[in-house]
């Protein structure tokens, strides 16, 4: 959970979220390597969902084009992890991605949606029986 | 208890006249007299002493109400020492709170044992290699007005005092056959055939996880020999953090942080609102007129420190805490808001279920240009272990 802003100007759409990748894999990367010491196996592979059609493909070919081919570092990057299988890439819709959460202001019925799936509980106001893992987004009517 | 008892003193008179506070500064100076913290010296001419001074703190429960009162002698104005000839190194690492998230999911996940640990004084085990001379501090009797202590160990203050202590303590894990991790240089961890145990240092606090509680008593007494510590039991509270146990997990919160700071900044009694930013707003340096209370802002952005457990204001306390040094009032009307949002559910927090496979799922998303005064882009992301929130 972390939003930062970047370091330096984007001049395409798929150059800012080539960069957030690569960080990500990083922090990725920095997590596999916390669990390794702790002796800890992950069961399966893991992944980053991403919701950037070009950023994805950049990933598949390695074409640069000329606005991106500064990105070609952090390209690297995420292409040798992802070609020694350390993570894989998965798209995913914009409605399902929960990295919104931290990049922009929602509103009120995406905030929720995205918020239950960010398994928060308040154990003073548990929420009623079936719905025991998620924070329920009780005042959402009030405000639509 | 009278009113003034509750209320911290800034001065040693001040302070002298409470029954209660005498104690703590008596207590404290027993305490470092037993450890031979200092060696009182006269004063040679070339010598500059560095001056300290006392700190009262009321200490609390997680509850609110009052554990004890504490009196600290700290080394005032650290600055005055001088680089190569006072201290040398002062870098000490402390624990990413990634770190301890991943260690209480995988902890939640294993049915891990988890205990907590306080240091008593934990700077003050550290032996800086360098002469350090300090004014003798009120309240310790001395015969020659021309003395000054000679400090063996160190003190609260002093440049290098946390690094002494990490040095301290890690000569000391080496020895005892645990390995420090080389991801997290604060993480330490001992594998026998039967046992797993790992030992999370933050500062002065240390969190116990393991499958063997044989093997924490054996750390703690070692522990307890070399530094004095006191067994706090099952993990509860820690930096803030309250660490709520159910045999569906554990959750994490702040609701005691929370509180305080709605009701410092007397929010305590405003309507609640279901979400902690209106999305047409976008925060840039706008014209609007200044805010003026400046040290008000920032008090309120110590909201900050709520991310730990809150990755639902993650995004707007970043956006807002661009702002500290010029606000306006738009930035604070945003911040208000906010405050509102905590009203309506102080004690959410992050929960690590126990059923849960072992997968590292990330999201990772930006918002181009999404910063109106740089153009600069907007990164967000965040990693699930299972189902946990970690990062």
């Amino acid at each position: 959970m972390r939003t930062k802003k970047q370091l330096i100007v984007s001049k395409s759409s798929s150059e800012n979220e080539y960069r957030a990748l690569a960080a990500a894999s990083c922090e990725l990367q920095w997590i596999l390597y916390v669990l390794y010491d702790l002796q800890i196996k992950c069961t399966k592979t893991s992944v980053i969902y991403y919701d950037n059609q070009s950023a994805l493909h950049m990933t598949a070919n390695p074409v640069f084009h000329e606005r991106t081919k500064h990105l070609e570092i952090d390209c690297h990057i995420v292409r040798e992890k992802l070609q020694a299988n350390i993570l894989k890439l998965l798209p995913i819709s914009s409605k399902e991605q929960i990295a919104d959460f931290f990049t922009k202001a929602l509103l009120p019925q995406p905030f929720n949606n995205l918020l239950s799936k960010l398994e928060m509980i308040d154990i003073y106001h548990p929420p009623t029986c079936e719905g025991l893992l998620h924070t329920k987004h009780v005042d959402e009517n009030n405000n639509t | 208890m009278s009113l003034h008892t509750h209320t911290e003193p800034k001065t040693f008179t001040e302070a002298n006249k409470h029954d209660c506070w005498k104690k703590a500064i008596q207590d404290e100076i027993n305490a470092l007299i037993k450890t031979s913290t200092w060696k009182i010296v006269d004063l040679s001419p070339n010598v500059k002493p560095i001056s300290c001074r006392w700190i009262y703190k009321v200490k609390h429960h997680a509850d609110g109400s009052i554990e004890r009162y504490k009196a600290r002698l700290v080394a005032a104005k650290g600055y005055n020492q001088i680089e190569g000839l006072d201290y040398f190194e002062t870098y000490s690492p402390v624990a990413n709170l990634t770190t301890v998230r991943i260690v209480l999911a995988l902890a939640s996940m294993h049915n891990w044992h988890l205990h907590q640990l306080d240091v008593n004084n934990a700077f003050l085990h550290g032996e800086p290699q360098e002469d350090v001379y300090m004014i003798i501090p009120p309240g310790v009797s001395h015969s020659n007005p021309n003395q000054v202590c000679k400090l063996n160990k160190s003190l609260y203050g002093l440049k290098q005092a946390s690094r002494k202590w990490y040095e301290k303590l890690t000569s000391l894990r080496l020895l005892n056959g645990y390995k420090q991790a080389s991801s997290d240089h604060s993480l330490f961890l001992k594998t026998t055939s039967s046992s797993f145990t790992i030992l999370l240092v933050y500062v002065d606090d240390v969190i116990l996880a393991g499958n063997s509680l044989e093997e924490f008593t054996s750390i703690k007494k070692i522990l307890h020999n070399t530094f004095q510590i006191k067994d706090l039991g099952i993990l509860k509270y820690f930096l803030g953090i309250e660490v709520g146990h159910s045999s569906s997990g554990i959750s994490l919160y702040q609701r005691k942080y929370c509180l305080d700071l709605l009701e410092d900044s007397g929010f305590l009694n405003s309507k609640p609102i279901s979400t902690p930013f209106d999305p047409s707003i976008k925060l840039h340096n706008d014209g609007s007129d200044p805010y003026t209370d400046i040290p008000a802002y920032r008090r309120l952005i110590r909201l900050m420190y709520l991310n730990t457990t809150r990755p639902d204001i993650t995004f707007i306390t970043q956006q807002l805490s661009q702002f500290l040094n010029n606000p306006t009032q738009t930035h604070f009307t945003v911040s208000t808001r906010v405050l509102r949002y905590l009203k309506g559910s102080p004690g959410r927090g992050i929960f690590f279920p126990r059923d849960a496979h072992l997968q590292l799922q990330g999201f990772s998303d930006a918002d181009w240009a999404g910063c109106r005064d740089t153009r600069r882009s907007i990164s967000g992301q965040c990693f699930f272990l299972g189902k946990s929130l970690i990062s």
